[in-house]
């Protein structure tokens, strides 16, 4: 039975869950169609994660790669986003590291930051280069924590459950995160 | 459904048949394809030095692609094997002129799960001038293991499983322990406690044998007195 | 008290608009859907995938560890398998890999089962196939719950475990291996030599 044959199924859109199986029955079409549903999303993440288009779209491919190959792994219990987005923070928090040992400076080079973020073709406020600038200059934890919970929009359980994380220390993470860039606006506004 | 069966069996037997001959030449399987070439340079390094020195190097290699399928990166690997390379030397020196791999790679493992080397020399050398048959300790090595990953302290598991192996206990006797020991944990019974109260009664049924291994005949216990 | 899920106005207004996936670039796309079709479904990756508050995924479902336990237990202590690896099934070949009676010399047959109801694939991973997750698949047996595989083995101690639909469980029912460096479980298993 799959859930194709349920009754009252209706095909608006076939469901992850759906796709993951044909996938698994050997139809790469449905991979494909699930790597154009969910790349934007991990995309979104990333970027502002890593602070680099560049970055971001092998750290997301990386991620879409790995659950390709565990795809047998995903029990259908989650939502496949969130299945996936496990994988990506963990691809993320890798390439963080990586990158911290290559590089050592702390503060990302201005012009370096203006250049990299978001896709070049969209029209971009000043104020969205400022606030893209503020994330990039939280502390990694909080900015993982921020993203998540204000531009990806999980419920803490959700995060915790993602990060390993206590949902106390997240909340904290979130909260220090959104003082800092309060503050980091504030300072671009008055400059 | 079926044809993909067929399709996975075949396949398997050819995959089967490679490395089972790989290791037939050469008694050691190549290290995985997927590791760097760094990496497999210094396990190679590491396999060496084991062959030079007497130990066995077919185990460096096995931990190697455990660690392959487990997923670990390189440098957790090379960890690993250098650790294992160690503890194959400390097996050596605790077991004396000993090339038997089975007994090096199960007293390593017991070192590695925690064991004080002085506690596995003496379970090794038995009590004086009576050293335990190498299958038997081999044995008792392995179910010493599966205890402390039972979290039972390294000390407690290490005198029952003398215990056994100073009376003689067979591979099913070790076996039996080690499942009821299982059981009683599973229902609630705390590790450290299951494994004195199954020691205790395996031990006193393995007194009761006769040299000739029939068992002697006992007055039944005492009906327990009523509360 | 601040209300956890609303951000402040003005934090509100420069967040917003973040919310907006991007439209991820054509040839990337085209890329990953071919690296992707280039690559073998199934295949292990690490724990460190999963890093979270959750418990390890690399023991078989609660659940199912407890079901094969006691069934293994049900069955006796090392009955189903020869935990200390005594030979069994002599002259008993195994239909499915027969190229490896030629090679069975100084080998004897040893069978592996595990209770794995409701899985997909099963197989046998260990020092003796290089932990190869398709090398030794297992055959579901007819109560649809058991699963099994025998293979010639030389005498010695082996690191094994199963793959049950991708993820890794040791045997219920067999000695477990020292905790490792890898963070999964293993057991393990003696086969003797002939006396």
């Amino acid at each position: 039975m799959t859930l194709a044959d349920a009754p009252g199924y209706h095909p608006v859109e076939t469901p992850d869950a759906e796709l993951v199986r044909r996938t698994l029955d050997g139809q790469a079409a449905s991979f494909a169609e699930l790597v154009e549903r969910h790349a934007g999303p991990c995309l979104r993440y990333a970027t502002r994660m890593l602070g680099s288009r560049e970055d971001a779209e092998e750290v997301t491919q990386e991620a879409l790669l790995r659950a390709h190959r565990a795809l047998a792994r995903y029990d259908g219990r989650t939502a496949f986003r969130t299945w996936l987005m496990s994988i990506l923070i963990n691809r993320c928090r890798s390439a963080l590291l990586h990158r911290r040992r290559r590089d050592a400076r702390v503060v990302l080079d201005e012009s370096a930051v203006q250049g990299a973020l978001v896709q070049p073709e969209a029209s971009r406020s000043e104020l969205r280069l400022t606030i893209e600038r503020a994330i990039a200059q939280l502390d990694p934890a909080q900015r993982e924590a921020f993203l998540l919970k204000h531009v990806e929009q999980l419920s803490y359980e959700e995060m915790a459950a993602l990060t390993g994380a206590g949902i106390s220390a997240l909340k904290m993470r979130v909260q220090r995160a959104c003082d800092r860039l309060q503050d980091l606006l504030r300072d671009e506004h008055d400059a | 459904m079926i044809r993909s069966i067929v399709v996975v069996v075949a396949i398997a037997a050819a995959g089967l048949l490679a490395p089972s001959r790989a290791r037939a030449q050469t008694g050691v399987p190549p290290l995985p394809a997927r590791l760097a070439p760094a990496t497999r340079a210094d396990i190679a390094r590491l396999m060496d030095s084991a062959r030079v020195a007497g130990l066995p190097v077919a185990p460096l290699a096995d931990k190697a692609a455990e660690g392959v399928l487990k997923g670990a990166d390189d440098a957790r690997i090379v960890a690993a094997v250098r650790t294992l390379a160690r503890e194959l030397g400390d097996a050596r020196l605790l077991l004396g002129d000993v090339h038997d791999a089975v007994l090096l790679t199960a007293t390593a493992s017991a070192l590695h799960a925690g064991v004080a080397p002085p506690d596995l020399r003496r379970l090794a050398r038995g009590r004086a001038g009576e050293p335990p048959d190498a299958h038997a300790l081999a044995s008792a090595l392995v179910t010493l293991v599966d205890l402390i990953a039972k979290q039972i302290s390294p000390v407690s598991a290490t005198s029952a499983v003398g215990e056994l192996l100073e009376r003689r206990a067979t591979d099913a006797q070790f076996t039996a322990l080690r499942v009821e020991v299982d059981q009683d944990i599973r229902a609630g019974v705390a590790p450290d406690a299951a494994l004195s109260k199954r020691v205790r009664s395996q031990a006193e049924t393995l007194d009761a044998l006769t040299p000739g291994g029939r068992p002697v005949k006992r007055p039944p216990p005492p009906p327990p007195a009523p509360r | 008290m601040r209300d956890d899920d609303v951000l402040p106005p003005e934090l509100e207004r420069a967040v917003g608009p973040l919310r907006e996936a991007p439209r991820p670039r054509r040839e990337w796309l085209d890329h990953v859907v071919e690296q992707a079709a280039g690559q073998r479904l199934g295949e292990l990756i690490g724990d460190d995938d999963w890093r979270g508050a959750r418990s390890r995924r690399w023991s078989a479902h609660p659940a199912m560890a407890i079901a094969a336990g006691l069934l293994c237990m049900v069955a006796g202590a090392g009955g189903t398998y020869a935990v200390m690896g005594r030979a069994r099934g002599a002259g008993r070949p195994s239909p499915d890999v027969p190229a490896l009676q030629a090679e069975a010399v100084g080998r004897a047959p040893v069978r592996f089962t595990v209770a794995a109801p409701g899985a997909v694939n099963v197989s046998l991973v260990g020092d003796f196939n290089e932990w190869n997750p398709v090398a030794l698949p297992m055959t579901r047996l007819g109560d649809g719950t058991t699963w099994e595989v025998e293979i010639p083995l030389a005498p010695g101690r082996y690191t094994y475990a199963f793959v049950v639909d991708g993820r890794l469980a040791r045997d219920p029912s067999a000695p477990q291996a020292a905790r490792d460096d890898f963070g999964a479980p293993s057991s393990v298993v003696l086969v003797r030599g002939a006396l």
